[in-house]
């Protein structure tokens, strides 16, 4: 549900973003030779302040909500006393992480004006809560949350504007990406006393799709252009916390401001 | 259990841990021995390493002694592999000793002793109880058994590298472990559903080789005890207490399991208050179970004089929430609350 209530977030921003655009400006991503056309008395050096231009820069500031993920079934087994060397079921647990926001923070290059790579960080705090079932001497089965987990991924993405696609009037740009990076996780203060921490960690993978909007450029300043973005990824966990080592799978989409320079 | 003074100009006592086929015998473990010095409670271990032992040159039916030396040899050096514990024995040769007998030197091998119905073999310890260190120790197999050396076990017979495993962990200073699940038999005793643990007090039963294998249980034990250098910063411990109705519950088992890993390590609640921990975990969150005693006999885990407080009456529980050990630290104190059956 959360999910869900971030996409429409997210949408209902966009769509403020295109009016407030539409009737100021012209399309920011028309071509150069018509937009300098369109406004000949500003100060707008159409070439050099456009975003998503060639050898520029963007720096984007997010807010995202991960869904829910299983990480998976671990049953405590003991040796059952038979040649077959089985194992014995004593109870099973599984675990989640439920969903979470998380902020991100990423700086993009774009290579050409049609790829881009990127560097982020995103930083969330979901709960991993656990069932215990199956208990061999009928202990009650329970779920509960487990721990509040401090997750990191500090990652690295390809992206490839789709310049085909884009729309109201040239200013939201599509794109899809894929990524991978350096997953860290830490476990809850275990001691208030000595400040420990359990470490885990791993890679992350990641692709996805989604849009920049950018209002109209700023005749002057460092920062060219600002904008929205909206970002919906799948992520694949290598490592980390997991209950069967088993890869921890899930969705995340959010949005944010987006500074061109 | 028995205590003597003078002994060397210091006090020494005798421990007796068996390992029983449905029965155990009285003893004082627990997960690893220890003996009251002053107000702290002294580790029972080996003060010199490696631990020189003899083999009596006595065979059985179906094993000679040098099956036995070899099988003997191969059981040291399961626990020599152990990553995570410094520990060593050296075979010296074979004796015309009894493993028995009050003679300085650690010996072991075959006695016939029928009259222990339900005993495969007991180790027996002098430690000086100024210090907790093992001046000796011997260990017996009762020859009125069946046993196998076989790579793959032998119907009918008992495994006898499984339980020289089992003994030499006592010999190192492993008390035992109730990580098992046992059922009560028609004919007395009690027959082993499955365990977790080579130190577990009931035997598997004949031709099942399991045994051999260390589990997480016994090497947690072990490398609390012969703590590999190093080992001590990355590893961690949790502790609590277990209580009923407010009160502290004494001789609650405690299992940690870590789901990450599959790994169950266990002990006691070993005072009034309740309390316990658990050490030489690896770090990370672990899911908590306590369960009443009632697996084995109690005097398999507890001496005489603490039988009596053990509470068996209160149902399997977990605690609700991960326990979060450190590497080289505790976790924060927890509260498992329990009931009455």
């Amino acid at each position: 549900m959360k999910t869900r209530t971030a996409c429409v977030l997210a949408a209902v921003v966009m769509v403020l973003g295109l009016n407030d655009g539409a009737s100021a400006q012209a399309p920011a991503g028309a071509a150069e030779s018509r937009a300098a056309a369109q406004a000949p008395a500003r100060r707008i050096s159409a070439a050099t302040r456009q975003p998503g231009r060639a050898r520029s820069f963007e720096l984007t500031a997010s807010v995202f909500f991960l869904a829910p993920s299983s990480l998976g079934t671990s049953n405590a087994n003991l040796t059952s006393n038979d040649l077959s060397g089985t194992a014995y079921r004593w109870f099973s647990a599984s675990g989640e992480f439920r969903s979470a926001p998380g902020i991100e923070a990423s700086a993009s290059y774009n290579v050409t004006g049609a790829i881009a790579v990127e560097g982020g960080l995103t930083y969330s705090r979901p709960v991993i809560a656990f069932t215990v079932a199956n208990d061999a001497e009928g202990a009650s089965g329970f779920t509960a949350p487990g721990e509040t987990v401090s997750q990191f991924f500090f990652d690295a993405s390809l992206v490839a504007y789709l310049s085909r696609y884009r729309f109201a009037g040239g200013r939201a740009r599509p794109f899809v990406e894929v990524g991978a990076g350096y997953l860290r996780e830490l476990h809850g203060q275990a001691s208030a006393a000595s400040g420990y921490f359990a470490l885990e960690s791993g890679q992350v993978y990641h692709a996805g799709a989604g849009v920049k909007y950018f209002f109209r450029p700023r005749p002057t300043g460092f920062v060219k252009a600002y904008g929205l973005r909206f970002d919906a990824r799948f992520y694949v966990r290598n490592g980390g916390f997991t209950f069967d080592g088993s890869h921890s799978k899930t969705f995340a989409a959010g949005g944010g401001l987006v500074a061109a320079f | 259990m028995r205590q003597r003074t003078g002994i060397r100009r210091r006090a020494v006592i005798i421990l007796s841990a068996m390992l029983a086929l449905g029965q155990s015998w009285p003893a004082a473990a627990y997960q690893t021995y220890g003996v009251q010095v002053d107000s702290r409670l002294a580790p029972v271990k080996w003060s010199g390493l490696p631990v020189r032992y003899f083999v009596a040159d006595r065979g059985t039916t179906g094993v000679t002694s040098s099956q036995f030396r070899d099988a003997a040899a191969r059981a040291f050096t399961t626990w020599q592999n152990v990553a995570t514990a410094v520990v060593s024995a050296q075979f010296v040769g074979f004796t015309l000793a009894e493993p028995d007998e009050e003679d300085g030197q650690n010996t072991m091998g075959f006695l016939s002793r029928p009259d222990l119905e339900r005993v495969l073999g007991t180790t027996n310890y002098l430690i000086d109880d100024t210090t907790g260190e093992i001046l000796e120790a011997d260990i017996f197999f009762n020859s009125a058994f069946q046993w196998s050396v076989a790579s793959a076990g032998e119907s009918g017979k008992f495994d006898l590298e499984s339980i020289i495993l089992h003994e030499t962990g006592h010999l190192f200073g492993l008390g035992h472990s109730a990580l098992g699940e046992t059922e009560l038999q028609a004919g007395g005793g009690r027959r082993v559903i499955a365990a977790e643990a080579v130190m577990f007090p009931i035997a598997f039963s004949t031709g099942n080789i399991s045994d051999r294998t260390p589990r997480a249980d016994d090497i947690a034990g072990l490398s609390e005890i012969y703590p590999k250098t190093g080992f001590s910063s990355s590893s961690g411990s949790l502790s609590g207490r277990v209580t009923k109705g407010g009160q502290g519950v004494v001789g609650a088992h405690v299992v940690a399991f870590n789901p990450a890993t599959g790994a169950l390590v266990g002990n006691f609640t070993l005072d009034r208050q309740g309390h316990f921990t658990i050490s030489s975990l690896a770090p990370g969150p672990y899911i908590v179970r306590v369960e009443p005693l009632d697996d084995a006999e109690l005097d398999s885990f507890f001496d005489d004089s603490t039988i009596s407080e053990v509470d068996i009456d209160f149902r399997v529980t977990f605690y609700q929430g991960f326990i979060v050990v450190p590497p080289g630290g505790g976790s924060q104190p927890f509260e498992v609350q329990v009931t009455a059956k």
